[in-house]
């Protein structure tokens, strides 16, 4: 009797951290939207109001701190120069020593294995037909 | 995501222009992923010049695989995230308090004062956290991406963050409880 009151306790406990976990995730993406008020949440699942609202808090609370912040125009800037820089270098190396690629690479070797594969399968076939007419003529 | 992202990609692997025109999409988002992990403006340029160099160096064995090219941009920031962060461990264990310090020292006390006591004690927080939740955080408030998005970058399914993010706001609540108690 008490496994069976444990076991229906342990199933309204996973339903209702299945809905806490919709519901935060439903309120984090109306919170980056900016179109969300926490309270709206919590009036819409009053049964839950003491488990959700500390964490609704928590994560407006993280959206006013975790602001995007912006890099410095000069740091942005000379890198991208470095990049480019460095690409193009890296295409006129590609031009004159043009690199076959990995998969072109891996093509070659998947072909020089199957060859090599077709080739011991035929000498092991040449080998037992040889024997076999050895064996008819002797 | 750009139009035709995959074009562009395909084009950049042989095309300067081209890769110039990604990283100029990507770059402010790079650099905040990177900044919010690391702390300081210093490492942060440093890990961004850095992702995007490896990114140049690699991208002609990239194959998209389904997620957007930024999914892959991020795992490469990632790695050098956790790289750094293997690095600094091993040369000092970091307080705290030297965390804030250092925050002073590279961005100036202005911008340390306006985070205020509240922001700063969760910034604290927020960094104690284990690293795939610090990067969940910063995809969803920072990035602004959804969860099928961050399930892209993370390697996780949809509902693995839904559930990693209530875990994540319970673990918050825990430490700034205590911290309040302190």
């Amino acid at each position: 009797m008490s496994a069976k009151r444990g076991m229906t306790v342990e199933k309204h406990r996973s339903v209702s951290e299945n809905v806490i976990v919709e519901v935060l995730s439903a309120h984090a993406d109306h919170l980056v939207g900016d179109q969300v008020n926490g309270e709206e949440y919590l009036n819409l699942f009053p049964a839950y109001r003491a488990e959700l609202a500390p964490l609704i808090r928590i994560a407006e609370r993280i959206k006013a701190t975790l602001v995007p912040v912006t890099p410095a125009p000069a740091f942005t800037a000379t890198l991208k120069q470095d990049l480019l820089a460095a690409a193009l270098q890296r295409a006129e190396k590609q031009r004159s020593h043009p690199r076959v690629s990995f998969f072109r690479r891996r093509g070659f070797l998947l072909g020089a294995a199957a060859l090599g594969s077709v080739l011991s399968v035929a000498g092991v076939v040449a080998a037992l037909l040889w024997r076999q007419r050895s064996m008819a003529r002797a | 995501m750009l139009a035709d992202e995959d074009a562009l990609v395909e084009r950049a692997k042989t095309d300067p222009a081209a890769f110039g025109v990604l990283y100029e999409s990507y770059v402010n988002r790079i650099y905040n992923y990177i900044y919010y992990r690391v702390g300081n403006k210093h490492d942060a340029e440093d890990l961004t010049a850095r992702t995007f160099h490896r990114a140049l160096d690699h991208i002609e064995n990239y194959v998209n695989q389904g997620a957007p090219f930024s999914a892959w941009l991020y795992r490469i920031a990632h790695n050098l995230v956790a790289n750094w962060h293997r690095d600094q461990s091993r040369r000092k264990i970091i307080s705290l308090e030297d965390i804030k310090l250092r925050i002073q020292r590279r961005d100036g006390p202005d911008e340390m004062a306006e985070l205020g006591e509240e922001k700063d004690q969760l910034l604290v927080a927020i960094r104690r956290l284990p690293h795939d939740r610090q990067q969940l955080l910063i995809l969803k408030f920072v990035e602004g991406m959804s969860n099928a998005e961050i399930g892209q970058v993370m390697s996780r399914s949809e509902g693995a963050i839904k559930s990693l993010y209530h875990r994540t706001l319970l673990a918050l609540r825990e430490t700034l409880d205590a911290q309040q108690l302190s």
